[in-house]
């Protein structure tokens, strides 16, 4: 009993937030600026979330902004809980957390743009492209697919100026200039 | 030196990542309470749901509790049960929408 009482303070000291972090192997010394350094990476992404839900101009670009950088940056500060704690069940608890997020964030933000574009969320008046145009059969609810012959288009003209000055003799350049060919 | 680290790292750094993600919540608040439709609501209500599984991992490595990460467990989970909720009673809306003003008008 003597014994415990002489031992109890020196537990105590043990028990508190400061030195016995710094006993012990390399991992052991350094795992708390790890988890610090996953901490910040993982504020800076959220918080450029949470810029990008505000400025961004348009739904899509906000949901896009939001989801992307909100992964991530969930994923990085719950890794670090994972690294602080040092623990394996903790760290199996933590990869099912991002396992989560991972599987579910891009199945959701899919759902809310597809019922958006239903709900004729308008789209930013700079876009210059919107390839669901008239793809929706809203009576059965189900997305067709385009053929393929609408989805291409020709090139701009400075892309069609770069392949004929990189390819003389190549096909585009012939197609392009059918004065030359005839 | 190391004392001066130890608190640097306990009192200051997890104090500014906390204060950070409530500065992130007040913004995606702000766009739910402004935003222009309700998908944009929704998202916001979403990237609430990671803000606050964020601010959970960094209140566990501030108290020393890892016992709480199961909360965001459940969060990621019932996040994207009421995303799903939410999107599709959304959408069934806007579906009934167009095909009643389709009928009316044909």
């Amino acid at each position: 009993m003597s014994c415990l009482h002489d031992i109890l303070p020196h537990l105590a000291a043990l028990g508190d937030a400061g030195m016995p972090r710094l006993t012990g192997t390399w991992w052991d010394q350094s795992r708390v600026y790890i988890a610090d350094i996953f901490v910040l990476i993982g504020v800076v992404f959220c918080f450029l979330a949470s810029v990008g839900i505000i400025r961004m101009p348009d739904l899509y670009m906000r949901m896009q902004a939001a989801t992307k950088a909100g992964t991530l940056g969930v994923s990085c500060i719950v890794v670090a809980a994972a690294i602080y704690a040092g623990s394996v069940l903790i760290a199996a608890e933590v990869a099912l957390i991002v396992l989560f997020f991972f599987l579910t964030a891009p199945v959701a933000t899919h759902l809310v743009a597809r019922a958006a574009y239903l709900d004729a969320d308008p789209i930013w008046d700079r876009a210059w492209r919107n390839d669901l145009d008239g793809c929706y059969d809203l009576e059965k609810g189900v997305l067709r697919s385009r053929p393929r012959a609408t989805l291409v288009r020709p090139l701009p003209t400075v892309h069609r100026n770069i392949i004929a000055a990189r390819h003389p003799a190549g096909r585009t350049a012939t197609e392009d200039t059918p004065d030359d060919a005839g | 030196m190391i004392d001066a680290l130890f608190d640097f790292r306990e009192n200051l750094f997890l104090s500014a990542a906390g204060a950070v993600l409530g500065l992130a919540i007040l913004c995606a608040m702000f766009r739910m309470v402004v935003g222009p439709s309700m998908a944009d609501r929704i998202v916001a209500l979403d990237l609430l749901g990671f803000f606050a599984a964020s601010i959970i991992a960094v209140y566990a490595i501030r108290t020393d509790q890892e016992v709480v990460l199961s909360v965001a467990i459940v969060m990621a989970l019932i996040l994207f049960l009421g995303t799903a909720a939410f999107a599709k009673y959304l959408e069934r809306r806007a579906t009934s929408e167009i095909l009643e003003a389709e009928e009316a008008r044909s």
